[in-house]
């Protein structure tokens, strides 16, 4: 039973409200998952026996689910800009594509791309998770300190794709890894899943990979642009966590940003090059890392984060997180990447000049 | 048109549909794609003519039955009501498009409210420690987002309603 205490309709609601703001206010804290034991019996209860309150959770209902339809189109005009051809192509977005557009663009599709794994991916992508690059034309009412301009919590499709280098601007690559729930004792940091790592190479590959790694691309012009030209400092941070196992020496995560001028097309395979060149090229490149050890406590998250301030001359950004461990069998350290978990990573916009819209 | 490209066209509709029924996000994302996967298997079962939408809600209204994980479901009894009284007009495509026009017009705060709620995904408790405000006050906030974007969908919607009597008139 509440009490007026945690009761956060009564809390939130006028003295005495009418019926009819009573069950509204009912309605939307169902949504947003807030009603106490006896309100949501309550809220069942008026939807069996009232047609008119089955009438008005829908009416409410229509814009509960649709805003959020909304607010995906609206606030990732990249994520939702990226046509979901193929998972492996390389895209560098765009402006915003209407719903209408994106049916019209698959419906232009070869058959064989509309494979079923494409379509639970992208569909999944692009309009139900949405989590892309955020438009910071809509961010009037953030604080410039920090704006948040892409979240991966690995809630929904596509997991990162397999590949040796970072490739894509529209996903998460890199080695082989998994979504999972609650695994060993590892809880997600946010939401229902989260990513492990299995191994330091791509799937169905070998080579003895240094450490295991996941990693994307992000284009500057775009977050230039909407940030009214200039773009100063940027700070990606991820969670890790490393699984309780006795005989391992140090799991440590880590995660690296660069602020870079070469395309990915351009990317070579020894692309950590790319931190030594940033020494040389500070007007067009700048590249920061951090590394951490993990402790061996299942049950704690750290936060690990870089931050570069990016030169005028950079166009993209690679985010990149990696982990490793070292297992020791008796005789020797052996190099192995499971048991690390990476969840919650967010690229923010820490310090930007960012005019307020029009209104 | 194939059903896969039906489920495209009405995905906003059904995840409509699907939050509704099942409260929380994660449920009805994994509703989604479960019933992705039914409308692909059951594809030879869907006869063209007949409506989509319906036929693939009725496939959602069964996923959600089946879905237990959600920390708080409403009972069969519930459910099976409110899928008996769902008005297609409810969500309609126009209303997405005259929704996102409305959003634009909310005011800075209201705005960010939506952001981190609808974008986001946070919880009111989450906002509220984001913004250091109350619960209570983001929870308003929020009613009063969502009222305001009611009134002016609907408003919209009266007016195209008229202008069209207008023009066929």
């Amino acid at each position: 039973m509440s009490t007026p205490q945690d009761d956060p309709i009564n809390e939130a609601a006028p003295p005495t409200p009418s019926m009819a703001d009573r069950r509204e206010m009912l309605i939307d804290s169902w949504f947003d998952g807030m009603l106490a034991d006896d309100q949501f019996a309550e809220l069942e209860t008026s939807l069996i026996e009232s047609s008119e309150a089955r009438q008005e959770f829908w009416e409410r209902a229509s814009v509960h689910g649709l805003l959020r339809e909304a607010a995906k189109l609206q606030f990732s005009s990249v994520g939702v800009a990226t046509p979901p051809v193929n998972p492996a192509a390389t895209s560098s977005g765009g402006d915003g594509m209407s719903l209408a557009a994106f049916a019209a663009a698959w419906c232009e599709l070869p058959l064989v791309v509309r494979r079923i794994v494409v379509v639970v991916g992208w569909l999944a992508a692009v309009l139900v998770a949405s989590r892309g690059i955020a438009s910071l034309t809509l961010a009037g009412g953030v604080k410039p300190a920090a704006i948040v301009v892409h979240e991966e919590g690995f809630e929904t499709p596509p997991p990162p794709a397999q590949n040796f280098q970072p490739q894509h601007f529209d996903l998460w690559g890199g080695d082989e890894t998994e979504v999972v729930g609650v695994t060993d004792g590892v809880v997600p940091h946010g939401g229902a899943r989260m990513l492990t790592f299995v191994s330091g190479h791509p799937r169905d590959t070998f080579y003895e990979g240094v450490v295991a790694e996941i990693w994307r691309f992000v284009d500057l012009t775009e977050l230039r642009a909407s940030a009214g030209g200039r773009l100063d400092r940027v700070e990606l941070s991820a969670f890790f966590n490393a699984a309780q196992t006795g005989d391992v020496v140090k799991p440590f995560g880590g995660v690296s940003l660069i602020a870079t001028d070469t395309h990915p097309r351009d990317f070579r395979r020894d692309w950590r090059a790319q931190f030594a060149a940033a020494a040389k090229q500070p007007a067009s490149m700048a590249a920061s890392e951090i590394r951490q050890d993990l402790d061996s406590d299942s049950r704690t998250w750290q936060r690990l984060s870089a931050t570069v301030d990016v030169p005028e001359g950079a166009r993209y950004l690679v985010l990149h997180c990696f982990t490793e461990r070292w297992r020791n069998d008796g005789e020797r350290l052996v190099w192995e990447s499971m048991g690390q978990y990476v969840d919650d990573i967010r690229l923010e916009v820490v310090r930007a000049a960012i005019p307020r819209p029009p209104r | 048109m194939l059903v896969q490209q039906l489920f495209v066209r009405y995905a906003p509709q059904l995840r409509a549909y699907a939050l509704a029924l099942a409260g929380e996000f994660a449920a009805a994302d994994d509703v989604i794609q479960e019933t992705f996967l039914t409308v692909t298997t059951k594809a030879a079962d869907f006869q063209p003519e007949t409506n989509f939408l319906a036929w693939s809600c009725a496939i959602v209204r069964l996923k959600v039955l089946e879905n237990q994980r959600a920390s708080r479901r409403f009972s069969p009894a519930v459910i099976d009501s409110l899928a008996a009284s769902a008005s297609p007009d409810l969500l309609r495509e126009e209303r997405l498009t005259l929704l996102m026009a409305c959003m634009d017009a909310l005011p800075p705060k209201a705005l960010e409210l939506v952001r981190l709620r609808y974008f986001s995904e946070h919880g009111p408790s989450e906002i509220a420690q984001l913004l250091g405000r109350t619960v209570a006050g983001v929870n308003n906030g929020l009613l009063k987002a969502r009222n305001a974007i009611r009134d002016c969908v609907a408003k919209k919607l009266a007016a195209g309603s008229d202008g069209r009597m207008e023009a066929t008139g």
